[in-house]
């Protein structure tokens, strides 16, 4: 009988015991002293959600945008309305045939190597009316500063025209329009950006490839931000990443220039004339020999006498277009990469003072409007030289096999999205005294591979 | 007996953690009730594991004894702050268990064989959670066969001397960063091996009260030249991750314990224990594989030596029944920043019940519980930056036959 009791109460404790869970302080996110209940993001092509060379609706559930918006439900915020693709398909901006823009970019094993191939966009996108009063994402694809106030430019762009509210409001009216508590606002850079993604064809004015004027900068973002927090909104603000940080910029290598031994001797027999003209100017040669060479490129600032023409050196940065241009070569071409595919070292100054400047901008606005600051540059910068490591992997601006950037070079995949997402949460929590849980960044993709 | 062939075919599942690092501390249900000590103690074929020296004292001309226990763990992962993540294990049960025969040859010299299985470690953290770049489940075990001599050298001191043959088993799988139509890829690491080991051990009865013991079990160190890797990565990357073979070890590291048996009187027994872990020869887990374009993998473990201090009672109630507790405190080897998901050590404070009863003269059972309370440790693994609150607890019910004449 004694032995029956005891056996049972030791059973009973063991199953006591089995069932209790360890005991765990568990989180309580908080909204410090901002108010969430109404957020809002407004901004290009990153806030949009574009990845992979178009804007699709798997990009836009995995920007950086939607991500914050998701995790900011748990500090109050109810809801992140999208204006999202409402086809599978998805569009971008490279004309591949007439009238046929692209779609995503996907990895594919071509010749026993793995290229990023467009596939076709779907142009109905254009055409559709994403437009909604609940609206919460105000990222346009190519939007610069200028763009955000500009009445009518839902005429100009087809991706603001899908969900304005009409054919005459501006990005910013409509972003006021939904009354917004709390707001992102970051403009990654397609006011140095667009002059980098030309090759450092344009100069500083109002042109699509050139660099925003500085003045005008500071004025209408000021406005933006005095527009934004007029009702007394809260909110987040990004600066420029430096572009050299992005694989689009650092992939293709200036000396990846393959020739054979004839080649070779054909080309040196060819700049003959140019590297005697060349000495006596005082200029560096062009010389060839079979294996890897520097790019011969277009630089305005060699004479014409010498065609315009030099070899690349370390100091200058050629885009990631330039590999398709240099495979298109036939052996009558004249292997020469045009403005368009190169940055020189003149416009890649231009380039990162426009970037300094625009950034110094930023910080004084964010201080000034008493927002929360994320240094996107320093990031970028971070995972461009160290890499960064998160839960198990490390990563890097390498293009494809890094993982923060998706096939275009440029744009995050939605690892990257959600890295800087995470670096906006800090930011908030920072300055808000909140503490806005962070995303899990394994949640995310990364480049799929075939 | 029924309960015994069950035990028996659950011999070959996977243990669990159970102690610090990957040993389990579970060899006697006699000695599990009284907070594992033992090395002190004259338990009869059960010493070859806790003291050889102890095995030539033994009284009975035959000794033998069987058992095993029921491992429940529980493991739950909170994400570093701020994050509203959380993970639980859903960790098999596991089952080690222990076999002891010994035999007295004449008057001076015992042999006897032991079969436990000190190590092990089973988790299951899931295909999908956040940290399945560390890893997905581990199961790790291993079978020591022990062939003991101890000899009587006088009736005061006892030595003993045992070789282990250890088999041990390694399978665990983690997730690879590559996606592949929105999954990862993956990687199942496997191998089976010997290796082989000795203890030593000095027993001396100072008096008819007191019994001191040191015991000696050597490094194991588990070497396996032929492990099976088996990659499933996206058919663009399968040439460059072909399964392969594998070279790694893994130690099993040296254990000294001193103890200390006192016969208070006729109804209680005291023991206490003091149980040194030589953990520092863990430094690394490497994978070197076979296939050149597959990286080899290096992984800091860096851990460091521990102590486990225990205590034990043993209350006899009348000449069949015993009553036992114990409690002792287990320092983890894991250092800071180097904590894993894979060993999510921390300092754990176990706290034992159990009871001994005599069935005749020759047949006895031990039951015994153990709770293990494993302190919340908030730290991570540097080198993959994954950071977070682990919180464990365990529960181990445990019975065992002994039979002796």
């Amino acid at each position: 009988m004694q032995r029956n009791i005891f056996k049972h109460a030791l059973l009973l404790g063991a199953l006591a015991l089995w069932s209790c869970e360890p005991s765990v302080d568990e989180f309580t996110p908080s909204k410090g002293t901002a108010d969430f209940s109404k957020f809002i993001a407004i901004g290009d092509s990153f806030t949009a959600g574009y990845t992979d060379g178009a804007l699709g609706k798997r990009g836009q559930e995995e920007s950086f945008s939607y991500i914050l918006g998701k995790q900011l439900m748990y500090v109050g915020s109810t809801s992140y309305n999208q204006p999202l693709v409402q086809s599978n398909g998805s569009v971008g901006t490279t004309e591949i045939a007439p009238g046929q823009y692209n779609g995503y970019f996907e990895l594919q094993v071509i010749e026993g190597s793995l290229a990023p191939i467009p596939s076709l966009g779907d142009m109905t996108i254009f055409g559709e009316d994403a437009g909604s009063v609940d609206n919460q994402n105000f990222g346009v694809p190519g939007a610069k500063v200028t763009h955000l106030v500009a009445p009518g430019y839902a005429q100009a762009n087809p991706y603001f025209a899908r969900f304005a509210s009409n054919s005459t409001t501006s990005v910013l009216a409509d972003a006021l329009g939904s009354n917004p508590t709390f707001f992102s606002c970051w403009l990654a850079g397609n006011d140095v950006l667009a002059y980098a993604l030309a090759g450092g064809v344009g100069g500083v004015g109002n042109n699509p490839s050139d660099i925003t004027d500085a003045t005008v900068y500071e004025g209408t973002l000021t406005s933006i931000l005095q527009t934004l927090t007029s009702d007394g909104a809260k909110g987040v603000i990004g600066n420029i990443p430096d572009v050299i940080s992005i694989p689009f910029f650092t992939t293709v290598p200036y000396n990846a220039f393959e020739v054979n031994a004839a080649t070779a001797a054909a080309l040196n027999a060819k700049y003959e004339q140019y590297n005697l003209a060349a000495e006596q100017m005082g200029l560096p040669k062009m010389e060839f020999a079979e294996g890897a060479n520097a790019f011969v490129i277009y630089d305005a600032t060699i004479p014409d006498l010498l065609g315009n023409r030099r070899q690349a050196t370390a100091e200058d940065r050629l885009l990631l277009t330039a590999q398709a241009e240099a495979i298109s070569w036939t052996p009558t071409s004249d292997p020469i990469l045009g403005d368009e595919f190169v940055l020189t070292k003149t416009e890649l100054s231009n380039i990162s003072s426009a970037t300094e400047t625009f950034n110094a901008v930023n910080k004084k606005l964010a201080n000034d409007f008493n927002l929360a600051f994320v240094d996107a540059n320093a990031l970028m910068k971070e995972l461009s030289t160290t890499g960064i490591t998160i839960d198990g992997h490390h990563y890097t601006n390498v293009f494809v096999s890094g993982g923060a950037f998706s096939l275009d070079g440029i744009h995050t995949t939605g690892r990257g999205s959600a890295i800087i997402a995470n670096e906006f949460i800090d930011a908030i929590n920072a300055q808000y005294g909140a503490t806005v849980p962070k995303a899990n960044i394994n949640d995310y993709d990364m480049v799929q591979f075939p | 007996m029924k309960r015994f062939g069950l035990l028996c075919g659950l011999l070959m599942l996977s243990l669990q953690l159970f102690a610090e690092g990957y040993q389990v501390n579970l060899q006697g249900n006699r000695q599990t009730g009284m907070g594992h000590t033992g090395a002190g103690l004259l338990m009869g074929a059960s010493s070859m594991h806790f003291n050889p020296g102890a095995l030539g004292l033994m009284d009975k001309k035959y000794d033998f004894s069987l058992g095993g226990s029921l491992i429940f763990s529980k493991n739950t992962f909170q994400k570093q702050a701020p994050s509203v993540y959380e993970a639980k294990s859903d960790n098999p049960m596991g089952t080690p268990f222990y076999f002891y025969g010994a035999t007295k040859i004449n008057d001076k010299m015992v042999v006897g064989l032991a079969v436990t299985t000190p190590y092990g470690n089973s988790l299951k953290w899931g295909d999908d959670w956040d940290g399945n770049y560390l890893i997905q489940d581990i199961s790790l075990r291993a079978i020591f066969i022990q062939p003991t001599f101890s000899y009587k050298i006088s009736d005061k001191l006892g030595f003993g001397i045992g070789f282990m043959a250890v088999n041990g088993n390694v399978d665990l799988n983690k997730a690879l960063p590559v996606q592949y139509s929105g999954g990862d890829a993956t990687v199942n690491i496997a191998g089976n091996t010997w290796a082989f080991g000795f203890n030593a051990g000095i027993s001396y009865k100072a008096s008819d009260q007191l019994t001191f013991g040191l015991s000696y079990r050597s490094e194991v160190n588990v070497k396996l030249e032929e492990g099976d890797a088996d990659f499933t990565v996206p058919g663009s990357l399968a040439g460059l991750y072909p399964d392969t073979k594998f070279e790694s070890e893994l130690p099993m590291p040296t254990n000294i314990t001193f103890g200390i048996g006192y016969q208070v009187n006729d109804k209680l027994l005291l023991a206490a224990d003091l149980q040194y872990v030589g953990w520092s020869t863990y430094e690394s887990l490497n994978f070197d594989f076979e296939a050149e374009t597959v990286p080899d993998s290096y992984n800091q473990r860096d851990f460091e030596n521990t102590m486990i201090y225990r205590l034990g009672a043993e209350y006899s109630l009348n000449a069949k029944f015993k009553f036992r507790g114990g409690i002792y405190y287990d320092s983890t080897p894991i250092p800071e920043d180097l904590l894993t998901p894979e060993t999510p050590g921390t300092d754990k404070i176990g706290m034992s019940l159990g009871c001994g009863y005599q069935i005749n003269d020759k047949l006895s059972l031990d039951a015994s519980l153990l709770y293990i309370h494993g302190t919340k440790r908030e730290d991570g693994y540097a080198p993959t930056n994954f950071y977070g609150t682990y919180y464990s607890n365990a529960v181990i019910p445990g019975i065992g036959i002994n039979y002796s004449f």
